[in-house]
């Protein structure tokens, strides 16, 4: 990859070829598993490619190319993120009936979920995320949702370990807070 | 009660994370024609571009030089206490002087 990343720089389009189909799921994995509500995910994959090889000329070779590439999707995916408003809060009546029988188990048992409800379940997260920041969304899908550690989300954002750690746990606390209140809803 | 609530957020994440991400892994060829053209665009820009500004340094460091140049050789070394606004003067001058030749 270096030597084509090289050629690249020479402005061969060949490799470039090489390179985007080299990065491509990388890409595509990481802009769907943060892609804000109301870009399009064609138009963020672009955004991001577009980004990698205008500003490959400053890739030292000090990080492995995929890290390299990782950093630059989040961030460009964060900065779309935030520029939409953040959802004041969730009600009980913006869940789909899929997502009422999630909370619905949720509230009745301590039991896992059953894997039917996987897509519902996922569903419910992603409105709840919604409700938080860019970096907080990040963090909780990075860890709690593709199970990365600590050190891999550091290695992809950039943020140091202690941000992470406090960013992640702020973020839970205000996810169990809206989800408390669906839970009390639920029971009412 | 705080550990039943700890419990359902950790419920819920695990069967998320559950959930079969979309599996297309492959970039459709318009989107793919449409990064490389806007590669392609913005390279053609840099290269119009950095031509014309290795130009413009290079005027303004001959311009400079010759200013250098010519604001010591006009200076009186025998003059105790050279005036640092005569120099300043000297050097406007010699600047003009290049533009207008």
């Amino acid at each position: 990859m270096p030597a084509c990343v090289a050629r690249v720089r020479q402005g061969d389009e060949g490799a470039a070829r090489e390179l985007l189909t080299h990065l491509q799921p990388l890409v595509l994995k990481l802009v769907r598993a943060h892609l804000p509500r109301r870009t399009s995910e064609e138009d963020m994959v672009q955004a991001v490619f577009v980004k990698v090889f205008t500003r490959l000329s400053q890739f030292s070779g000090a990080v492995p190319l995929e890290h390299w590439v990782s950093r630059i999707a989040v961030n460009t995916c964060i900065h779309q993120i935030s520029k939409e408003r953040v959802r004041p809060e969730i009600r009980y009546a913006d869940l789909s009936e899929e997502e009422e029988q999630v909370v619905q188990s949720l509230a009745s048992s301590a039991e896992d979920l059953g894997p039917a409800q996987s897509i519902a379940s996922n569903e419910l997260v992603t409105k709840l995320l919604a409700l938080l920041s860019a970096p907080d969304r990040l963090v909780i899908t990075l860890m709690h949702l593709e199970g990365r550690t600590v050190e891999e989300v550091r290695q992809i954002t950039g943020w140091n370990k202690s941000v992470i750690k406090v960013r992640a746990f702020r973020a839970r606390r205000k996810l169990r807070k809206h989800l408390e209140q669906l839970l009390e809803n639920e029971k009412h | 009660m705080k550990n039943i609530k700890n419990d359902a957020l950790a419920r819920l994440f695990r069967s998320a994370a559950l959930a079969k991400p979309d599996t297309a892994a492959e970039v459709s060829f318009p989107l793919q024609a449409r990064i490389l053209a806007a590669w392609r665009a913005g390279r053609d820009e840099t290269e119009a571009f950095l031509p014309l500004l290795r130009k413009a340094i290079l005027a303004a460091a001959v311009v400079s030089s010759l200013a250098i140049a010519f604001t010591f050789a006009t200076i009186d070394i025998n003059e105790p206490e050279p005036d640092v606004i005569a120099s300043v003067t000297n050097s406007l001058e010699a600047i003009e002087l290049a533009w207008t030749e």
